[in-house]
């Protein structure tokens, strides 16, 4: 299914490429080298055809011309939009990863190590809270209460102001992550097997290197799909900071419809999680799930002592 | 000491413990839903003109919780935009759960209908469903309508997810096999017993999808992507609030952002408690 639309998609832009009706399709190279004619042309299909006719004429541009269209707004060619930030992006959101797997690490170690935590109503209700948040409000919070002490984003650069955008990221990803860690550790900690380990007087380390392969492999797909949900889906965490990113200016194209820029972040985010999904699809399989009881069968056996 | 005491079989791992016994749920969902109905009531109370002379009166002197940025009571802006997102995304949850139950339903009753949803169900996994929202209302505009619209098309999958396998699981059963070798029809079988067993599940879909509407809802506003100017939501009044915070005002901050954790805590900390042991609702 997924490939079919893979294949519909590559379909769509090779018949855009050769759609006589293309203003750019005669074009060398981009819209910098576009003549006027060609660039007035294309402004105009963006603005008198619709939503729909501008979608399409981004796609018939953006294979055509190899620069992704226009900004509007940001004046520019989209293509050197994407470059640029999108490195911003890549460098908050690879310091966010890091972040995160420390906080999931030392989360799941608590989990593995300590039976009860997994089943306190305390530490539910707690995470309930933490996922209850919304990402720009953790943002927000970070601004009103450091707000002296981060960098003006007007006059600082880029690499100053990933660390609260890193931060913030990684708070509002690491919550999932964790609710997610805590369902598996509440499993394993079910299964007499587990049980076991303590009624035969297993140490804590033990405990810990038995448990903590079940906790972290449960972990590890939704850490994965969820990157793009969380890069992109944190545009609003970019904007509360001000920070340049591919989010923020996903943010100010959407606030202006500057539809090529919607369009390639789209395209950009349908791509990277699609493929991801696919990732974790092929590669994904596997893991110690010794203890992970399989669908309805809770409180059984795990599949490996079923 | 006695041996006995100090092995690790005494250490507390007790069976697991109901956190939230089925009567505690139900005053769970009880409370909620007064809390709601009270949070809607605000959108029905007549509103506050701007008084620009009254603008940032802090709470006591500018009534309760002191006045905005355009000079209204900040208790009645913000009951009225609350409102307004309770109202709206508790339309949505029922609307999105009622879609997703009934393709999940469908989906149980051939094998061709329940591949055409799969593949619907990883069409709407491919876009990010907070972007899928900006792109729409971005270019279609029409305010807290469109949000809900985009929550339903992207939540469906969820509703879906959680309900089409207690469908199925409830449609192979014995006792559905033991009705139908009696004669009773398909309708019979999903009001006797389908329906029954997929309550919990539905509730469960509802208090998921529901905070996730009022999130969606209050982000998009607060970047002011597609929101109509005359629209009272608590995503603008958070954006207000930060930008009067410069001047020292922190109620226009801290009231909209509180009105929109009492909003979002109780359904998520009761959908996480719904999702742990959907059964036994």
């Amino acid at each position: 299914m997924i490939l079919a639309g893979l294949a519909g998609g590559a379909g769509v832009f090779a018949l855009s490429a050769a759609s006589p009706s293309n203003p750019l399709a005669h074009t060398v190279a981009g819209w910098e080298f576009a003549s006027a004619e060609a660039r007035e042309n294309l402004a105009a299909a963006y603005d008198t055809g619709g939503w729909p006719g501008a979608w399409w004429q981004w796609l018939l541009t953006s294979l055509t011309t190899g620069d992704l269209g226009y900004s509007r707004l940001l004046h520019t060619a989209v293509g050197e939009v994407v470059l640029g930030r999108g490195l911003n992006t890549v460098a908050a959101t690879l310091c966010a990863v890091v972040i995160t797997a420390v906080i999931v690490l030392i989360a799941s170690v608590l989990l593995a190590r300590f039976p009860g935590l997994a089943h306190h109503s305390a530490a539910s209700g707690l995470i309930g809270a933490w996922l209850a948040v919304p990402s720009f409000l953790i943002a927000l919070i970070i601004v009103v209460l450091f707000g002296r002490q981060l960098p003006n984003p007007a006059t600082s650069a880029p690499i100053t102001l990933i660390p609260s955008v890193a931060i913030t990221i990684a708070l509002a990803w690491s919550a999932m992550l964790i609710a997610a860690a805590r369902s598996a550790a509440a499993e394993v900690w079910s299964t007499p097997w587990a049980r076991a380990l303590i009624g035969r007087g297993f140490s804590s380390t033990a405990r810990v290197r038995t448990v903590l392969p079940s906790v972290l492999s449960a972990v590890r797909a939704p850490a994965v799909i969820y990157v793009p949900v969380v890069v992109l889906g944190e545009a609003a965490v970019e904007a509360v900071l001000s920070y340049p990113g591919l989010g923020n200016a996903l943010v100010e194209a959407a606030a202006g419809a500057d539809l090529p820029l919607l369009a390639t972040v789209t395209a950009i985010a349908a791509a990277v999680t699609t493929g991801l999904v696919l990732g974790v699809r092929s590669f994904g399989a596997g893991g110690d799930d010794r203890f992970l009881v399989s669908g309805a069968g809770a409180g059984g056996l795990g599949k490996g002592y079923a | 000491m006695n041996r006995r005491d100090q092995s690790p079989s005494r250490q507390p791992l007790r069976p697991r413990r109901r956190s939230l016994r089925p009567s505690r749920r139900v005053w769970g969902v009880l409370i909620l839903g007064v809390l709601l109905v009270l949070l809607i009531c605000g959108r029905f109370m007549p509103g506050e003109g701007t008084d620009f002379s009254r603008a940032l009166l802090p709470p006591v002197d500018g009534g309760l919780l002191g006045t905005d940025h355009f000079g209204r009571s900040v208790a009645v802006t913000v009951w009225d935009a609350a409102g307004g997102s309770a109202l709206a995304a508790l339309i949505t949850a029922a609307v999105t759960t009622a879609i997703g139950a009934g393709i999940g339903v469908v989906s149980t009753l051939s094998n061709g209908l329940s591949k055409v949803s799969t593949g619907l169900l990883i069409a709407t996994l491919v876009v990010p469903s907070m972007l899928f929202t900006f792109i729409v209302v971005g270019i279609l505009g029409g305010g807290r309508t469109a949000i809900m619209v985009t929550v339903a098309l992207t939540h469906w999958p969820l509703a879906a997810q959680l309900i089409g396998p207690k469908v199925r699981e409830e449609w192979t059963s014995g006792w559905v096999r033991f009705d139908r070798c009696l004669g009773a029809g398909r309708t019979q079988i999903l009001r006797w017993h389908v329906l029954p067993a997929a309550g919990g599940r539905v509730a469960a879909a509802m208090a998921v999808i529901f905070p996730s509407a009022v999130v969606h809802e209050a982000t998009t506003a607060f970047l002011g992507i597609g929101v109509d100017p005359a629209a009272v939501s608590l995503g603008p009044l958070i954006a207000w609030g930060q930008s009067d915070m410069t001047v020292g005002a922190w109620w226009t901050l801290v009231v909209p952002t509180c009105a929109l954790m009492v909003l979002l805590l109780p359904p998520t900390i009761l959908a996480r408690r719904l999702g742990e042991r959907p059964r036994s609702l």
